[in-house]
């Protein structure tokens, strides 16, 4: 699926930019291509997100960041490569509806520049294994065909021993993966949902059978897989719901080649609230039992937590997947009574997704 | 502008007070105060008025201090006659917007009159980027299309807005709303004084508990339960109030109310020191309770560690939440 880019606009800065000028080169006339000034920084309220101007602009800042986790609850110590911002795709419950304030779709095109740095930081950490990922603020494939991060990316992997580098998509565009020789310590993972979740509330998204056909594609091509439910979120028939989307998994997928599947259950600042029920007035992902958690998030309340985590876990493992299972963002007993097991803090979590790594990469 | 340019003319207060023409700006006002001064001081300041095209007169400035004279009974007033000051009825306004604008803040009826008779004069932009940052308010064109429809408030609503005993914050809440629904939302909050964060807690809860179980919010105020708390010979307007909203936030949260209930009991009924009180998130989320000792001296302190001790009701707490 190729989303519609009816205007691309160069930043000033931008235009000499080898990464934007080809990217330009892509859209081929198909869209008027602009070049502006930086635009000043607008509050999110009321402001509409513009989800079919690319605009291509040199990032001033450091693009690789620890995730933004918090000390209440189990972080998995990931990394977040900073290449864009904002997603063609309008899931309801998008974070990013409260966070943003400039509306297009943004692609930081000094990458390949600050890959050079980051390289440079990685190779004088000494850490063994970094587990890396460009889906948090933007999809990481949706925006591929046009800007073809999948030609810089995995060669930065390819350079840097101790770096997995995850694509976390919910998009079907592998075309550039599928054309990228490298694969070692390269992740493809889908975001997935129930059927009917992905149907009413991932507007724009692909649905999970297309989803999974494309992840069948990579898992042929030699990728190693991974998938995040993430939002789990408590609907009608949800177990039902959810089952359904295990047993496409089951249809697709060799569970034995898939590295890791995390479960969250749906969080949100109170502020995005406001925002889903002015965007989306159908939406029924506000129906549940919310409280503020002790993150200033709000989220489910635990027992409805755990049965959602417990379930996911029973059915994940009747496919076959048992280790690699973890939480997003959860507090140690949510993990102990969901999973039965829990790796009490931080660290060890991000230890036992290392070590996943390292064994099925066979790391040093 | 040379004000002196105008002639003094005597009018009747009553007249121009009721007719008192398109550029009026003040409403929900108290009037009291002006009262009480112009009974003290007489009127300092004459008021401003100009004939329109029929001929009458009509106030460019000075509505409020009207009526005041009209509440005394003092019909015979000395005005400013601005007409070959002021040709348009744009340099009317804006002389009585100025005027007020140096003097006085607009409550938010006042900003929304204003806007709206701006809409006849000035184009959409200026209004953005000129007259609303000088009304304190933000140049979003969502903003100004929230104060234009200000004004189909029903006239209690605009008075309770006017004075502050309905926020901003929940009429937007609640402005999208079928008029039914909206209009009962305010009732409530106006017939039981909900302060501002009731006011939110009230229509959010409403809302919710509507979109899920697909109600009216005139459905859902017409339960027993309510019904029962607004008509209750018991309960004064603050406990109403409390009690609608610990309705409300049962049936929009069951579960939740239902362990916190439980959750509480148990804890009441632990014979704790009264030095000691035991803690807890209310929301059940952390899933430690916490223990807090007052003491004055370490003996004190070990006393109340003793008899907390001895206590063996605390062996039978249970984990927060039960599983339930």
């Amino acid at each position: 699926m190729n989303f519609k880019i009816k205007a691309a606009i160069l930043e000033k800065g931008a235009e000499k930019n080898l990464f934007a000028q080809k990217a330009v080169e892509r859209l081929e006339g198909s869209c008027p291509v602009l070049v502006e000034e930086v635009p000043p920084l607008r509050r999110a309220e009321g402001l509409e997100p513009d989800k079919e101007t690319l605009r291509l602009l040199s990032f001033p800042g450091e693009l690789l960041k620890p995730c933004p986790g918090t000390k209440e609850y189990l972080c998995c110590g990931y990394r977040i490569l900073n290449i864009g911002t904002n997603c063609p795709m309008d899931c309801s419950y998008c974070i990013l509806q409260a966070y943003f304030n400039q509306p297009s779709l943004r692609v930081f095109v000094n990458v390949e520049e600050q890959l050079e740095i980051i390289g440079e930081s990685i190779r004088n950490s000494g850490k063994r294994v970094l587990r890396i990922g460009t889906g948090e603020f933007t999809d990481s494939l949706a925006l591929d065909p046009v800007v073809k991060w999948t030609q810089v990316l995995p060669s930065f992997a390819a350079k840097h021993e101790s770096v997995v580098l995850e694509f976390k998509t919910k998009t079907v565009s592998i075309e550039g993966l599928l054309a990228s020789s490298h694969r070692d310590r390269i992740v493809v993972s889908w975001s997935l949902n129930s059927p009917v979740i992905a149907a009413t509330e991932e507007h724009g998204a692909p649905s999970i059978r297309k989803r999974l056909e494309a992840a069948r594609a990579c898992q042929r091509e030699g990728y190693t897989l991974g998938f995040h439910f993430d939002p789990l979120i408590e609907h009608r028939s949800w177990k039902e719901e959810y089952a359904r989307t295990v047993d496409l998994l089951d249809h697709f997928l060799d569970p034995s080649k898939v590295i890791w599947i995390s479960l969250g259950c749906l969080r949100f600042m109170p502020s995005l609230k406001g925002v889903i029920r002015r965007r989306f007035p159908e939406s029924r992902i506000l129906d549940g039992e919310f409280v503020p958690g002790m993150d200033g998030k709000m989220r489910y309340i635990k027992p409805v937590r755990i049965e959602m985590y417990r379930f996911m876990k029973q059915m994940l493992a009747q496919w076959g997947v048992e280790s690699g299972v973890y939480l997003c963002m959860e507090s140690g007993d949510v993990w102990e009574k969901a999973l039965g097991w829990s790796p009490e803090n931080s660290e060890s979590l991000c230890r036992y997704l290392d070590e996943k790594a390292r064994s099925v990469f066979s790391l040093p | 502008m040379d004000w002196r340019g105008g002639e003094m003319v005597r009018l009747d207060s009553e007249r121009l007070a009721e007719k008192p023409g398109p550029h009026v700006m003040s409403y929900g006002f108290d009037l009291d105060l002006l009262c009480r001064s112009v009974e003290r001081v007489g009127l300092i300041n004459p008021p401003w008025v100009a004939r329109n095209r029929k001929g009458s007169f009509e106030i460019v400035s000075g509505y409020r201090r009207l009526r005041a004279l009209k509440a005394l009974g003092k019909r015979d007033v000395l005005c400013n006659d601005v007409t070959p000051l002021l040709r348009s009825p744009m340099e009317r306004f804006l002389a009585g917007f100025y005027e007020n604008l140096a003097t006085r803040k607009f409550n938010e009826i006042e900003k929304a009159m204003i806007l709206t008779q701006l809409e006849g004069y000035a184009g959409r932009k200026e209004i953005l980027t000129r007259f609303m940052p000088l009304v304190a308010l933000p140049s979003h064109e969502d903003t100004l299309k929230f104060y234009l429809n200000l004004l189909d408030l029903e006239e209690r609503d605009r008075l309770a807005v006017a004075r502050g005993q309905i926020s901003v914050a929940a009429i937007k809440a609640v402005v999208d709303m079928e008029k039914a629904d909206r209009q009962i939302l305010l009732d409530w909050i106006n017939d039981f004084n909900l302060n501002f964060n009731q006011q939110l807690k009230f229509i959010d809860c409403v809302n919710d508990i509507c979109r899920r179980d697909e109600l009216r919010a005139t459905e859902l105020l017409s339960d027993q339960v309510f019904t029962e708390i607004a008509e209750s010979g018991r309960l004064n307007k603050p406990q109403k109030a409390k009690a609608v909203l610990d309705a409300l936030r049962i049936r929009r949260s069951p579960r939740l109310a239902e362990a916190q209930q439980t959750v509480a009991a148990e804890v009441a009924a632990i014979a704790l020191p009264e030095e000691a009180a035991m803690l807890y998130d209310p929301y059940l989320e952390d899933p430690c309770y916490r223990l807090e000792i007052r003491f004055r001296h370490g003996r004190e302190l070990k006393k109340t560690i003793e008899k907390l001790h001895g206590l063996r009701a605390l062996e039978g707490i249970r984990e927060l939440w039960t599983g339930k």
